[in-house]
């Protein structure tokens, strides 16, 4: 078999038509219906995006049309792909299929791949299944996709492991690989999900190029509208496996008919990025004083040697970095995987040792201060962590977890008035006493982030510093938890520090930002200027990488991309 | 030239263990009541003689302790302190033969059949076959050898009259087959569980939904894709195995009364004889920590992400 | 103690859906009860010779219910007492090892750096010994006073127990729990007691029932051996080998001994995986869907 003919007459007919799809699964004597007569037409020149939030179906419609439904899944109900019925049919017919005419990429590169096969016997793999053609003419044909993809020294990655490339380079070999049989459906489940923003900027833009330079049509599944925006002409909306409202993606984004739909549109225009707000300079006339404030303080590490001879690795997390927190500001500290936040965090808190320079919080020196000192500090400064299930021991009910900083900082308060604390401290995020004798595992995540945070508020802290706090949250919690940081500042006049990658999230609730980038501080300043008018290109870069829930803006962006 | 200095580096890790080893049985040995080094007892004449002259006994203690690594790395053991006539080394040279056939032919039968049923277990995951694979695994680990062992006899030999009870006949089938079998049952059994966690966890890994997702065919997939990840923990296991046959085998030859060496050492132990006792330990030691070496290097070799790392 | 109270839930909860891990851990109670009332059945002592039944068969009738051994001693009462020996021996022996096991384990991870790479590597050079023949050596050199099997029995098994716990401890070390107490102003003592230990548990629990199994058969091939209790005590272990030694002409003398252990051993091992699979220390991930 040769690789897949295309005529250039693929837009006039449909590509792939469902119609009442269903899938279930049986799971503990139940049965639950994952989607649910779903119908809908691809052209063959089009992206069609798919999107809802979790449990809504998305992943499994596509999963069901691949026949990589787990085993206790069924699918029923139709999909035709290139005059093929694919519900149904026999393993070794769907098997000259898939790979070859669909192909996917899926969410997780970095499990996606076999670590113990060379990706050159990977890609191979794909098509020595589905053509004749030679081992010689194999390998050229690998080597000249990944170098298509933008995968650099593509000869020696052919014959190296997936565990030598990054997520995003990982995704690129996920796509070279499905592009090799020139597949006339590419499906994307959630493709850049796990990937940093600029990193997922690049992958969507590979994606929309193959698409042209192929002439595909491609699948796209996502729970980002904004994603949905940059890249999609079509698009099905789906909550809780039923069909919402579907059409293109100007009438969806700009006049949607559906309530759910105008709902999901709604939630992501609070944080929308791209308000042309002009920014305006506020004059504060009161001096405020610096709670935390850090001078050229690194953190650096020592990697452990690979051999005996090899020289020493180190990596400097934080490289030299200045900054400072005001009393009664939210400085947002922003930046990617590896920018070094979440250690300067820890740094901050006393729980990571510097290297050099200095911190100062509250006035004292960290490097400086004895136990007692820092206890009396740690009073005053309180944290909350990104995993809610991690953040709490498993072993301890809500009350012990929250009578626990009572016991370490009051060890002289009473049982009663300790009782009161709690309670009222559980009210205070929204829970009621009930929850005291539950233990972690019995809550959802949004709870155990609440617990989290009662904890933190326990003794009364005039810093509190929240890692990544809703990073790990569904979209629609994550608003909920942020309503709640946001009245508990202006109640307790708390100062705080809030760490993401989000920068929806940072823009809505911080006063100031900093942002990171390997160790060092990119650019930092009021929330408004650096989002309006940044300075460096580094963070204008990571804005415009976002992608935003506005069609026209995002084509306009995408316009200014590829013209440069 | 990174490969060398991999096996060099393992090479030399595996010394400080040898050599700890070698200590602590000469130990061992020194500080045992009613030991050969123990002369309230007295001894024949010419033992203490061959004794003194063997492990200069006038000598201090870390002298002795050279003098007898050294004896080691030529082959000498040390005179036997029973079997009057011969050397610990010629006995060791006797026995070995045999338990070596034993042992061999126990471990390729544990590791063919262990994983072949391990794997046809765990692709016909939670059906009928897959639960009795796992409960006849389980009564293999759970019964010793030295129970087993005598079963075997009791069915096979009293009962159906179909194999000998016992004796080497210098190792022929008939007579190898129940020691061979009762030796390997309880690492079958224990391989056969491994390899069926681990491919059931290989078979639910994302890759192999990837490869799925590639349309190639089941066969493919699992001869590419699952085989060696599958493998990699059996592998590792080879070192442990190998352990346990060796120790399994003091038992196996002494109820089928095989002439091997687990034989002369469990005599030796109920002789008193200390200086085989002590020169078997050694040699056994030796040998599995030679083996670990091995199969150490090998799983190198095999695993990628060591590779890298060379 | 409000932390175990979960535990136990947790490990009843998973435990009751898992039948042989229930069949087994009721036939275990049944066992201990009756190695430890069975002989108050019967009108013999554990080596008191029936001159009138040598070598004899099962029956009903005159309350050899098992059989009589070669010397003419009742072998239910001897299976019985081996039973204690055995079990008993399973139990302290596995107690020494835990204690090794979860001490070192647990320093070694919560160490971390240097010192845990060292007392790993020590555990790495142990692994590779033929433990069982020092075992052997020790019992050979200085005589077989139960004491010494305890010990040197205990003494073998630590190592995997130690792996297991300091891997447990380095995982809860990571959590965030545990950094969220630290901030909390909690000292180092109680967050080892409060946070790292309750979490150990577990773990602990699985290792022990696992570890058990190992040590009765330890200690029966000890006794196989010849090395291990001495008359007129005697294990499971020993009978075996008696019973070997007699089963062409009275193979009642293997069977029941046999029986009782390996059954022993089976039902640990149902118990201990079970367990396992209940208490898995793998972090409880809300479904996501």
């Amino acid at each position: 078999m040769l690789l897949t003919q295309k005529t250039g007459q693929e837009e006039m007919t449909d590509l792939l038509t469902t119609k009442n799809l269903n899938v279930s699964f049986k799971s503990r004597g139940e049965t639950i219906h994952a989607v649910k007569n779903l119908s809908f037409s691809l052209r063959g020149d089009e992206v069609l995006g798919i999107v809802g939030e979790s449990g809504s179906g998305k992943s499994q419609t596509v999963l069901s049309i691949m026949g990589l439904l787990e085993a206790n899944g069924a699918a029923s109900g139709s999909a035709v792909f290139a005059k093929k019925e694919l519900i149904g049919l026999p393993t070794n017919e769907l098997n000259k299929v898939r790979g070859n005419e669909i192909a996917m990429i899926f969410q997780d590169p970095m499990s996606s791949l076999n670590p113990y096969i060379s990706i050159g016997k990977q890609m191979s793999g794909v098509l020595k299944r589905h053509t004749k053609m030679t081992n010689k003419e194999i390998k050229e044909r690998c080597i000249e996709m990944l170098h298509s993809v933008g995968i650099s020294k593509p000869e020696e990655r052919f014959d190296g492991y997936s565990f030598e490339l990054s997520g995003g380079m990982r995704q690129r070999v996920m796509i070279a690989s499905a592009l090799l049989t020139n597949p006339k459906l590419l499906i994307a489940d959630e493709p850049t999900t796990a990937l940093d923003v600029t990193v997922q900027e690049k992958i969507l833009d590979l994606i929309l190029d193959v698409k042209e330079r192929f002439k595909m049509s491609v699948i796209m599944i996502t729970h980002d509208l904004g994603v949905v925006a940059r890249t999609c002409d079509k698009v099905l909306v789906m909550k809780s496996g039923e069909l919402q409202e579907s059409g293109d993606t100007e009438a969806i984004f700009y006049s949607p008919k559906a309530d759910y739909t105008k709902e999901l549109l709604e939630k992501s225009k609070e944080i929308n990025l791209d308000d042309q707000q002009k920014y305006t300079e506020t004059q504060d006339a009161n001096i405020k004083n610096s709670l935390v404030k850090a001078t050229k303080a690194r953190v650096s590490f020592l990697l452990p040697k690979k051999t005996l001879f090899a020289s020493e690795n180190v990596l400097t997390a934080v490289n030299d970095i200045s900054m400072e927190t005001l009393d009664g500001e939210v400085l947002g500290i922003v930046g990617e995987s590896g920018s070094g936040k979440s250690t300067l965090a820890k740094t901050i808190l006393g729980l990571q040792k510097l290297t050099s320079g200095q911190v100062e919080v509250f006035g004292e020196r960290l490097a400086a201060i004895n136990k007692k000192e820092l206890k009396e500090i740690r009073k005053k400064m309180q944290v909350v962590f990104q995993d809610p299930f991690s953040s709490l021991n498993p072993r301890m009910t809500v009350f012990e977890i929250l009578k626990e900083p009572l016991d370490s900082f009051f060890p002289s308060m009473t049982k009663e008035s300790a009782q009161k604390d709690i309670e009222d401290g559980l009210m205070e995020v929204g829970l009621t006493p009930e929850y005291l004798g539950r233990y972690p595992h019995e809550l959802s995540g949004g709870q155990c982030q609440r617990v989290a945070i009662a904890r933190a508020l326990m003794p009364k802290p005039q810093l509190l510093i929240c890692d990544e706090a809703v990073s790990a949250l569904d979209a629609s919690i994550r608003g909920e938890i942020i309503e709640l940081l946001l009245r508990i500042k202006s109640e307790k006049k708390l100062t705080m520090i809030f760490i993401a990658h989000d920068l929806a999230v940072v823009r809505k609730i911080c006063d100031r930002v900093i942002v990171m980038q390997s160790g060092k501080v990119v650019e930092q300043g009021p929330t408004e200027k650096v989002f309006f008018e940044p300075e460096k290109e580094y963070t204008a870069n990571l804005l415009s990488a976002v992608p935003v829930p506005d069609p026209k803006i995002e084509k306009q962006k995408y316009i200014k991309r590829t013209e440069t | 030239m990174s490969n060398f200095r991999f096996v060099i580096g393992r090479f030399l890790g595996a010394i400080p263990t040898l050599l700890i080893l070698i200590c602590l049985a000469f130990l061992l040995v020194k500080s045992a009541p009613g030991g050969p080094f123990d002369f309230e007892r007295s001894l024949p004449e010419e033992v203490e003689a061959n004794l003194r002259a063997a492990y200069n006994l006038d000598d201090p203690v870390y002298l002795q302790l050279f003098k007898y690594i050294g004896d080691l790395l030529q082959g000498d053991f040390g005179p036997s302190f029973q079997y009057r006539d011969y050397t610990v080394t010629e006995l060791i040279a006797t026995g070995f033969p045999v338990s070596l056939r034993l042992g061999t032919a126990a471990i390729f039968l544990a590791l063919i059949f262990g994983s072949i049923i391990g794997s046809v277990a765990a692709l016909n995951q939670n059906s009928k076959l897959d639960y009795s694979v796992m409960f006849f695994g389980m009564i293999g680990i759970s019964i010793p050898n030295f129970v087993m062992a005598p079963l075997l006899v009791l069915f096979f030999s009293i009962g159906l009259k179909a194999l000998p009870a016992g004796g080497y006949n210098g190792g022929d089938f008939y007579h190898m087959v129940l020691p061979v079998v009762s030796l390997a049952l309880p690492q079958m059994a224990y391989i056969a569980r491994l390899t069926r966690g681990s491919m059931i966890e290989v078979l639910s890994s994302n890759f192999v939904r990837t490869a799925k997702a590639q349309g190639l065919p089941t066969r493919s997939i699992l001869l590419k894709h699952v085989l060696k990840p599958t493998l990699l923990p059996v592998v590792s296991y080879l070192g442990p195995a190998t352990a346990a046959i060796i120790t399994g085998s003091v038992v196996v030859e002494q109820i089928f009364g095989l002439p091997g060496l687990g034989r002369y050492f469990v005599q030796g132990a109920l002789n008193r004889d200390y200086t085989l006792v002590m020169g078997v330990v050694v040699f056994y030691g030796c040998l599995i920590i030679l083996f670990n070496l091995i199969v150490d290097t090998l799983y190198g070799f095999i695993d990628p992400r060591i590779k890298q790392n060379r | 103690m409000k932390n175990t109270n979960s535990l136990l839930n947790d490990a009843w909860a998973a435990l009751s859906k898992n039948k042989a891990a229930l069949i087994s851990a009721a036939t275990m109670v049944l066992m201990v009860l009756m190695v430890l009332i069975g002989p108050f059945f019967s009108p013999y002592a554990i080596d008191e010779t029936d001159w009138y039944k040598i070598a004899a068969p099962p029956t009903l009738f005159d309350g050899h219910i098992f059989g009589t051994d070669d010397l003419g001693r009742d072998l239910f009462v001897r299976t019985m007492y081996g039973g204690r020996i055995s079990l008993m021996v399973g139990l302290v022996a596995t107690m020494v090892s835990v204690m090794i096991g979860v001490t070192y384990g647990a320093v070694a991870g919560f160490m971390g750096g240097r010192v845990d790479a060292l007392m790993m590597r020590f555990v790495d050079v142990l692994y590779a010994m033929p433990f069982l023949f020092f075992v052997i050596l020790l019992m050979v050199f200085f005589g077989r006073s139960i004491f010494l099997i305890f010990v040197a029995i205990g003494a073998v098994n630590w190592l995997d127990i130690a792996r297991i716990v300091r891997g447990q401890t380095l995982n809860i070390k990571g959590k965030e729990f545990v950094d969220a107490a630290r901030s909390g102003g909690v000292s180092t003592i109680k967050i080892i007691m409060k946070h790292i230990v309750p979490n150990l548990l577990g773990v602990v629990v699985v290792y022990v029932a696992l570890t058990v199994p190992q040590v009765i058969l330890v200690e029966s091939f000890l006794s196989f051996l010849g090395l291990g209790v001495q008359e007129p005590m005697t294990s499971w272990g020993a009978l075996v080998n008696q019973g070997a030694r007699q089963m062409e002409s009275s193979p009642w003398m293997l069977i029941f001994p046999a029986v009782f252990l390996a059954t022993t051993l089976f039902c640990f091992n149902f118990i201990g995986d079970g367990l396992r699979d209940a208490l898995d220390p793998k972090d409880r991930t809300r479904g996501n869907d």
